[in-house]
């Protein structure tokens, strides 16, 4: 098979892909998230920017010439780790799919925060997870994973440093 | 029993509130059966850390709960109230009744 035929092929495999369901699914996906990274990233720029003792012209320079790194970065690896986890068949057969977080945190955090937080987030994880694989919705397990990763995120920042002394001072503002 | 800490007032978030009422109510429960319970009042990434500091308060106490044998994975975690926590509890829902009360009204005015 020469390379014009395996070009060929490919853009057959394209139209082929592009005429299905799951594909146009994919890419709704990708644009929402890119979009509402793109415009977080964008919004956290020009907070730090505005804030500047700087006049608006070079104001809009530095915004223009940051806003381009960051949105790529945040949206590169945000909408690639989401759209990983929504769709990739691989991750369905892994297990325990929460494993690498698990690691993480019991490097970062003590054995009790451990055991009491995070060892029952990924327990409540794999029992709606299975459940799901079980009752086949394998959308819902897709679903479900994006879901606990938040909340597994949700947990980390509340329990570091930032977010016991974010805590520590609203109880002072009370 | 006349220490300044003993005599505090204890205070209780919303959240605080909405799990001991529920583990006063329904006896001993795990964490997911919470957040499902709630109606989304209780989110699934903040609730472990909320029974945690419940926990290191004395409000509540939880024991793993082995699973059934043909099931494997994480034991889950299973919570109820303490007796601290009971008092806590209905010293609160006293302290709103009270403060919503005309008796309340009529003292301020």
């Amino acid at each position: 098979m020469n390379y014009i035929e395996k070009e060929d092929q490919s853009f057959k495999g394209f139209i082929k892909d592009a005429l299905t369901i799951r594909f146009w699914i994919y890419m709704l996906t990708a644009v929402f998230l890119i979009l509402s990274t793109t415009s977080i990233a964008n919004s956290i720029t020009a907070l730090i920017i505005d804030k500047t003792i700087l006049s608006e012209t070079i104001k809009g320079i530095f915004k223009f010439a940051a806003q381009i790194p960051l949105a790529f970065l945040v949206g590169r690896y945000i909408v690639a780790n989401i759209l990983r986890i929504l769709f990739s068949n691989k991750l369905l057969s892994d297990f325990p799919i929460n494993s690498k977080l698990l690691f993480i945190t019991n490097f970062l955090y003590s054995r009790k925060i451990q055991k009491e937080v995070f060892l029952p987030i990924a327990a409540d994880w794999l029992e709606e997870y299975f459940e799901a694989l079980f009752k086949k919705e394998i959308w819902k397990a897709r679903w479900i994973n994006v879901r606990y990763t938040s909340a597994f995120l949700a947990a980390m920042w509340q329990k570091s440093p930032i977010g016991d002394l974010i805590e520590f001072i609203s109880k002072l503002a009370k | 029993m006349n220490d300044s800490k003993n005599n505090e007032f204890p205070k209780l978030s919303r959240k605080e509130f909405l799990v001991l009422g529920m583990l006063i109510g329904r006896g001993e429960m795990f964490g997911l059966e919470m957040v499902e319970a709630s109606e989304g009042e209780l989110k699934r990434g903040t609730i472990y850390v909320t029974l945690q500091r419940m926990g290191d308060k004395g409000y509540i106490e939880s024991r793993e709960e082995p699973r059934s044998m043909p099931e494997i994975g994480i034991p889950r975690r299973k919570y109820w109230a303490t007796g601290l926590g009971e008092r806590v509890y209905h010293t609160s829902v006293k302290a709103h009744e009270i403060f919503n009360s005309d008796f309340a009204w009529g003292g301020v005015n």
